[in-house]
């Protein structure tokens, strides 16, 4: 055992103290002549001798107690960990760690760094079990052993640059975890120790006992002029208009003050270009206008002509724009009230009108229009019933590719709406469920609806409270969307025809709750209005440097115009370029738009050796020459590291905060006897 | 004049005491102090009774002329007092080893023998005829009871000389007294009375039996009644030698459980045999010691 803090070891001498107190302070047996002794006869040695006892113990405790509180603040720690001891009978390992990440790809660094991978295992490699790790971002760590330096080539020659940023950090601690106890080795980084990749990333982890670290930095000249260009948006979706294409970026530049071009481009034809001055190792913004006119979906992208990209698309920002219409939407009003607070239709239209911006254009109606087609979606809300003739011209909208969301309202006579509009509906009414606050939870949080509510499909509509709402029934072949948080559906669709409907079984009045009046409200709406009539929806998310699914039909557009995917499903291992992908499906094309991490452009290097001497073990060893030879001895970071592992002087001080317990127990009773 | 013994009196605690050597003077200091205090007391003029006027002869002593009388008549009336009763009173003094223990200025047999002394003194100035036993495991001294002033130089000649040793046994000594004292009168027995119970209370019925009116004075030290130690100690018994090696803290509760048990029968034993027992502080005053005497000798006449 070994001491961190040696320094206040001399106070164990204090530790003497209760002994040589007890032994002087001990009471002195007084003589008393005395002349009814008779009456102590019951009162014997035994007494005597139990505090005799007591009080060397007393005095032992207290001995105890100094030494522990003293050993405790010394903070103690085994020299020889686990990790050595476990050692013995170990094969030597070497660990060789490839970064893959964007950075790596540029120019011959790729290259460089296969070299000297391969160029470590042929030196290292004999009588080593050889682990490959390859590794960019947090997410992307590959660990791989190898039966030999034969393999282990081969797993680095299958290795490649992806477009993912780089995590030092991650990578080390993945690596170090993997290595378990009872080793020792090497450990070697080869990477071009982008600073990005390890400021920010959190605490460096510390190899364990036994294991050398070795930092190899590739890709040594880094020119000293570079820009990176990031946006906010990479999609956009906007109403034909004047001026409607506002898109911002931002430049950093890494060198010289100076000027450059901004060009935007839309579908490769270049739309405009301004001129914008880059100050010295700063940043600017620039915002770029354009007029679309016609609908569809364009691949936007934004380039700026100045000093050469370190990385092949950091001079350019990829953007993706949908040009649509205003949505129409009818509003039928099934319960014109004056107070809004008992109108449905007037909460909806609000939601759905709302801003200048607004894609939606809501007009309300008491009666369905004779000819609902030019509307894109219908809403009936609080309708209890509509003639016959309405029905029918419901389903043939519906059929014919229409949305239509239905909602109810308190007091409505249940079997006038089934008799009326239970045929087209995804359930009828059985009745009122019993009254009670009630919650909307997902029920299918993968919806389009619900997935873009709650950002991730991971928030919820847990605030939204209703006292009333109606109890379904034949609802077997419909898809619950939403339910109340006692289980009953909330929110069901069906598809008919072309077209699908949306079912409600809660109030979107005020009447049996706050609902209307929540944040929530307007983005529900909205977003169940919008997966009716064909809103924008991702069949997969593309990121740079991920691995990505291709459902089965899909294929995937690169920029440099290769494909994959098709009829079968297909996993690609990662995506490496920036640009615009197009994904190609039966239900038609989506665009796109793939750009890179800032950080990963920004190219200065960390120090090798701080590196090493962080992480190395090494520097919690230390190499002494003694009389008797070399010996090896903790560091001071090496003993800290130590005995944070063992943690005994708090145990120790823990020990003497329980003993001193203890010994006021005991005081007590000797002080009694 | 009168003020002057009711103040020493008063200022005789049993640190005076303990530094008055002579048996008599203490005595003497005592109980005519004590004497001059009965007059405010239930007791007065019990002691020495008026009985008639006789003519002054000459020799008479001029003290006893009543000078009222004499000027009233013009003639000389001497006051003349009833005789006592010729009631024996034997004091049974304790001698033993235990009464030589002593935390206070007066050991237990200093406070004992001077009680004695001053009870004897007090008896023949009553006209009583006073006698003392001494006694630890026998009787050590018999001095029958007199009345004569040079038998009370003796009796208290023999307590001054008096030392305290030897064990104790309270039954035999009393045993051998009731068969000694022939003449019923009363007993005063003086003692701790630290010793087995059931012989002392055979003893002490032997003594009622053969008519005696018995008092029984317990003299016991402070140390003896609070047992006032705290420390680790080693107790050595003053008669037997036996030692008890102890921590007294733990021991002061055991100690004091078997005292109270033990006055506790003395108590019962004694209120059985309608015997009077005071058990006295070496800390208190005599006078005590001597009321009870007095109360207890109106009872008997």
């Amino acid at each position: 055992m070994s001491w961190l803090n040696p320094s206040i070891l001399w106070l164990l001498a204090l530790a003497l103290a209760p002994l040589l107190l007890h032994l002087v302070l001990r009471q002195k047996v007084r003589r008393v002549m005395f002349s009814a002794v008779r009456f102590l006869a019951s009162a014997g040695h035994d007494v005597l001798v139990r505090r005799r006892w007591l009080e060397w113990l007393l005095a032992g405790v207290r001995t105890v107690c100094i030494v522990l509180l003293v050993a405790g603040f010394a903070r103690p720690f085994f020299a020889g960990g686990r990790e050595d001891a476990a050692a013995v009978g170990s094969r030597a390992m070497l660990v060789v760690m490839l970064d893959v990440s964007r950075s790596m790809s540029r120019g011959s660094v790729f290259s460089e760094a296969l070299d000297r991978a391969q160029r470590i295992i042929n030196e290292n490699g004999a009588d080593r079990d050889i682990r490959i790790v390859t590794f960019s971002d947090a997410g992307s760590v590959s660990i791989r052993d190898a039966r030999d330096a034969g393999e282990a080539m081969e797993i680095l020659r299958q290795a490649s640059p992806g477009g993912a940023g780089t995590d030092i950090v991650a990578a080390l601690t993945r690596t170090i975890s993997s290595l378990g106890a009872g080793r020792d080795g090497q450990v070697h980084l080869v990477s071009d120790l982008q600073a990005t990749a390890i400021e920010r990333r959190g605490e460096l982890p510390h190899l364990p006992h036994g294991f050398s670290m070795h930092v190899h930095a590739v890709g040594g000249n880094i020119p000293a002029d570079s820009l990176f260009v990031s946006g906010k948006d990479a999609f956009l979706e906007i109403q034909p208009g004047e001026n409607n294409l506002v898109t911002t970026v931002r430049i950093a530049n890494r060198g010289r003050a100076g000027e450059a071009d901004v060009e935007l481009r839309l579908n490769d034809k270049p739309i405009s270009t301004r001129r914008v001055r880059l100050p010295q190792n700063g940043q600017t913004t620039v915002d770029l206008r354009a007029t679309i006119a016609e609908p569809g979906e364009y691949a936007g992208c934004i380039i700026v002509k100045g000093p050469p990209p370190l990385l092949d698309g950091d001079d350019r920002f990829h953007f993706v724009v949908r040009v649509v219409e205003k949505i129409r939407v009818a509003v039928i009003n099934g319960h014109p009230a004056r107070d809004p607070a008992q109108d449905a239709a007037f909460y909806v239209a609000a939601a759905l009108g709302a801003g200048a911006d607004s894609p939606f254009r809501a007009e309300t109606f008491e009666k369905l229009p004779a000819d609902p087609s030019p509307w894109n979606a219908v809403v009936l809300a609080a309708v209890e019933r509509l003639p016959e003739p309405d029905i029918e011209r419901l389903a043939r909208y519906v059929d014919r590719g229409g949305g239509l969301i239905v909602s109810v309202g308190p007091g409505m006579d249940i079997a006038a709406f089934n008799a009326s509009l239970g045929r087209l509906l995804p359930a009828r009414l059985r009745g009122i469920a019993a009254e009670g606050e009630r919650l909307l939870v997902a029920a299918d949080r993968t919806h389009p609806l619900v997935r873009n509510v709650t950002p991730g499909g991971r928030g919820d509509f847990g605030r939204e409270g209703f006292r009333s709402v109606y109890e379904l029934k034949d609802s077997q072949d419909a898809h619950v969307i939403l339910r109340f948080d006692d289980g009953r559906p909330a929110l069901l669709e069906k598809t008919s025809g072309a077209g699908r409907i949306l079912m409600f079984a809660g109030c979107l009045d005020r009447r049996t709750g706050n609902f209307p009046l929540r944040a929530i409200f307007v983005p529900f709406m909205r977003e169940a209005v919008r997966s009716l009539c064909g809103g924008r929806q991702r069949s997969c998310e593309i990121v740079l440097g991920a691995p990505l699914r291709l459902p089965a039909g899909v294929r995937l557009a690169r920029p440099d115009g290769s494909t994959a995917g098709g009829d079968a499903e297909v996993t690609l291992a990662s995506i490496t370029q920036p640009g615009i992908y197009r994904l190609i499906s039966r239900d038609g094309e989506q665009l796109h738009a793939v750009n890179g991490d800032a950080a990963e452009s920004d190219l200065r290097p960390a120090v090798a050796a701080d590196v090493e001497r962080a992480v190395s073990p090494a520097q919690s060893v230390e190499i002494r020459a003694t009389a008797s030879g070399i010996e090896r001895v903790l560091s001071p970071a090496g003993r800290q590291q130590a005995e944070r592992r063992w943690n005994i002087g708090w145990w120790c001080v823990l020990a003497a905060a329980v003993l001193t317990l203890a010994e006021l127990w005991l005081a007590g009773i000797v002080s009694e006897k | 004049m009168s003020k002057t013994p009711t103040a020493a009196v008063e200022l005789l605690d049993t640190a005076t005491l303990a530094r008055i050597s002579s048996m008599q003077l203490l005595a003497r200091t005592v109980v005519e102090g004590f004497i001059l205090g009965l007059h405010r007391s239930p007791f007065r003029g019990f002691s020495v009774e008026f009985a008639e006027y006789r003519a002054y002869a000459p020799g008479d002593d001029i003290r006893h002329i009543d000078w009222k009388a004499y000027a009233k008549t013009d003639r000389y009336f001497v006051k003349q007092f009833e005789e006592e009763t010729n009631l024996a009173c034997h004091v049974v003094l304790d001698a033993s080893a235990s009464m030589a223990y002593g935390s206070q200025p007066l050991t237990k047999f200093g406070y004992a023998a001077r009680l004695a002394a001053c009870l004897s003194y007090f008896m023949m100035r009553q006209r009583d005829a006073a006698g003392l036993v001494i006694f630890d495991t026998a009787v050590r001294e018999l001095l029958p009871a007199a009345m004569r002033p040079s038998h009370l130089q003796r009796l208290l000649s023999t307590l001054e000389a008096c030392r305290p040793g030897g064990e104790t046994d309270l039954a035999g000594p009393l045993h051998q007294t009731a068969l000694s004292v022939r003449n019923r009168g009363l007993i005063v027995l003086i003692s701790d009375l630290l010793g087995d119970i059931q012989p002392l209370l055979g003893a002490l019925q032997h003594l009622k039996f053969a008519g005696h009116d018995v008092i029984v004075f317990q003299v016991l030290d402070r140390d003896e009644l609070e047992f006032p130690f705290s420390d680790l100690a080693e107790f050595t018994d003053l008669e037997s030698g036996r030692k008890i090696r102890t921590s007294s803290r733990s021991a002061r509760q055991q100690y004091l459980r078997e005292l109270t048990a033990h006055q506790a029968a003395i108590r019962d034993g004694c209120a059985d045999l309608k015997i009077d027992l005071a058990t006295l502080d070496t800390r208190m005053p005599l006078d005590i010691a001597l009321a009870e005497y007095l109360y207890r000798r109106s009872r008997s006449l």
